[in-house]
């Protein structure tokens, strides 16, 4: 284990899912610590508050939504209930006692990893509203473009375009909220509008840039940041 | 009483009322004759009188059924020689054929003798004499009785219309010791009979529903651990298919417990409360995009930075989306794609896969709210549940299903609408 890994409480009694889990979590760089029912649970806290707590419903001793409730107000960890459970009332019981988020069983590793990263690892405050990648750096705030020194000219429209997808670096933007967001209220604004603002914006970057900005099969448009 | 013996009682007393029709009606018709012959006599004779001093022998009076001559009182001798007899004599044709009127005149005492007959009396009156009192008597008794099968039968009716619904039958009027009160009797059991089969049914149901949340409850935390074990397995060809087919365990699993809570009447609004589709979009996408990667399939998503609140069973909406993409992701052959978008007030989910398409028959059924064809279902390993409870949840929130492409060969796009 890494120094500095963040710690993660797991809270499961079932004897073959709660190790493994420990296991896997380990292999994901995580100092995942097993607590195999309630009051074990409380006790591990109590010696030193993990980063993050994975926590089961159904548990001997006190269940998860008991440790929540003690947890309340004293505890400001992220805590992520595991359940078999996947009931409205398993699931509001868990959010309404603190709980951040809810992964039914069986889930995957890499879904539950994801969730925790989400909650452990918030990036940090973006102070500049640039986004760079190639050879191609947007100013959000300028709202200009430059390919290494020379500035790009892109329409307002192309520019709306590019920037929506930059504000959401390695999402996919559908095409309907690109219409929303990038096309002018008193223009054509179809769809497929949006294909042909593209496809100018590709030619204007030119490549290496043009490859990032990439076609998503069934959904729209993509900017890769981080290389394509 | 029964209804044999009330039809009976109805027969006798119909007869007994036709009886007195013949009594009631002769008695009627000779009384209502005489005493209208009397007045008709009394009348022609007064009129024709004052003639009877300028010829008493041959004076005579004839009415319709009647003839008056005079007599002498004295000597009993007619003054007419047309007169049948002596006065005297006519007291041997009283009282069946004759009537007579007696009076003193100008030509001593006035006979008037006449032939009783129907033919002279008004008909109408007589008819009504006749027929109408006992025929009354008949329709009277007639309707009473009628009246109160009619009025018994129709409390029967009214209670059968609740038939099968709690508290919803009730005989009322209806009930009695006769065929009708034992029809009533009849259906009160059947009513009984059936509100028990349908506890029956309904505990029967709630406990499949039990047996199969415990089923999927108990199955989860072993398909967990074998998902865990799983990935902490060196990748390789056999491990990612042993995953992906753990992953369509998952959803069958989950698909059981989901078709149980909707066969047993669940009502999603009514337990239904807001939330955002958008993070439901988000979590589908993490999960299906690995199951994906397992596949070898390219899945990808969006959804609206604004949350999407949209209100119903966020268990159930997150399984039926999961099945369309589960579906796709079966038979994408290299991309599945979908969106969520916010139109207006409402939300569009829409689908997409590269697919061989849906089959003709689903995509009609589909298409025209049909039932699905049985074993149509693309997807392995959900028993056909898929598409059926994506439908069933959709229809349950109001919301549409709709299939914007996908015939056999030209991949597959369904939309959710909103």
């Amino acid at each position: 284990m890494s120094e500095g890994a963040r710690r993660v409480l797991v809270v499961e009694d079932d004897p073959a899912l709660g190790p493994s889990l420990a296991a896997s979590l380990q292999r994901h760089g995580y100092d995942a610590v097993l607590a195999a029912d309630g009051p074990r649970a409380l006790d591990e806290v109590a010696r030193e508050v993990p980063d993050a707590i994975v926590l089961d419903l159904m548990l001997p001793g006190l269940d998860g939504h008991a440790l929540l409730e003690r947890w309340a107000g004293r505890l400001s960890v992220p805590i992520v209930v595991l359940s078999a459970r996947s009931d409205l009332d398993a699931r509001l019981g868990s959010f309404a006692r603190g709980a951040v988020d809810f992964v039914p069983k069986p889930f995957f590793v890499e879904e539950l990893v994801a969730r925790l990263r989400l909650r452990l690892d918030d990036p940090a405050p973006r102070t500049s509203r640039q986004v760079a990648w190639a050879d191609v750096v947007l100013d959000l705030d300028a709202r200009v473009v430059c390919r290494g020194a020379t500035e790009l000219e892109l329409t307002a429209v192309e520019f709306n375009v590019l920037a929506a997808l930059a504000e959401r670096p390695g999402r996919p933007v559908s095409r309907a909220t690109l219409v929303e967001v990038a096309l002018p209220l008193d223009g054509d604004r179809l769809p497929r509008t949006v294909d042909s603002h593209v496809s100018r914006v590709r030619r204007k970057l030119g490549d290496p840039a043009a490859a990032a900005l990439q076609t998503v099969f069934g959904v729209g448009y993509r900017l890769r940041v981080d290389g394509p | 009483m029964s209804l044999r013996r009330q039809v009976v009682g109805l027969v006798l007393a119909s007869a007994v009322a036709m009886g007195l029709n013949v009594a009631l009606g002769t008695v009627g018709v000779v009384v209502y004759t005489r005493w209208h012959d009397a007045v008709a006599m009394e009348a022609r004779v007064a009129e024709a009188w004052p003639a009877c001093a300028d010829d008493p022998a041959g004076w005579s009076v004839q009415g319709h059924g009647f003839e008056a001559f005079a007599y002498d009182p004295a000597t009993g001798a007619a003054a007419n020689p047309r007169a049948p007899g002596r006065l005297d004599d006519l007291a041997a044709f009283r009282p069946m054929s004759w009537v007579e009127q007696r009076g003193e005149g100008p030509c001593g005492e006035v006979v008037v003798r006449g032939v009783l007959g129907l033919s002279r009396t008004p008909f109408p009156l007589g008819l009504i004499l006749a027929v109408g009192v006992p025929g009354l008597v008949a329709v009277g008794a007639g309707a009473w009785i009628g009246r109160r099968f009619v009025a018994r039968m129709e409390a029967l009716v009214d209670g059968t219309q609740g038939l099968g619904e709690p508290d919803g039958f009730a005989p009322g009027p209806a009930a009695g010791d006769d065929e009708l009160g034992q029809l009533a009797a009849a259906l009160e059991r059947a009513h009984a009979r059936i509100l028990a089969d349908a506890d029956a049914l309904r505990a029967r149901q709630q406990a499949t529903e039990r047996h199969l949340w415990a089923v999927a409850h108990d199955l989860r935390t072993p398909l967990a651990h074998l998902q865990v074990q799983l990935e902490g397995l060196p990748a390789s060809d056999g491990v990612a298919v042993a995953r992906s087919e753990l992953g369509y365990l998952v959803a069958l699993v989950d698909n059981l417990h989901q078709q149980a809570r909707l066969d047993g009447g669940l009502a999603p609004l009514e337990q239904g409360h807001a939330f955002d589709l958008g993070q439901t979009a988000r979590r589908l996408e993490l999960r299906f995009r690995m199951l994906g990667a397992l596949q070898g399939v390219d899945l990808s998503g969006a959804w609206p930075d604004a949350p999407l609140e949209v209100v119903g069973d966020e268990d159930l909406v997150e399984r039926a989306l999961g099945n369309l993409l589960h579906n796709a992701l079966r038979h994408g052959a290299t991309q599945v794609g979908f969106t969520l978008d916010a139109v207006g007030d409402g939300f569009r989910f829409v689908v997409r896969d590269d697919g061989p398409g849906l089959p003709e028959a689903v995509a009609q059924a589909l298409h025209e709210g049909t039932e699905l064809p049985r074993g149509a279902a693309r997807t392995r390993g959900q028993g056909g549940l898929g598409l059926p409870i994506v439908r069933e949840v959709v229809a349950r929130h109001g919301w549409r299903l709709v299939v914007e492409a996908g015939g056999e060969g030209e991949g597959a796009v369904l939309a959710v609408e909103g």
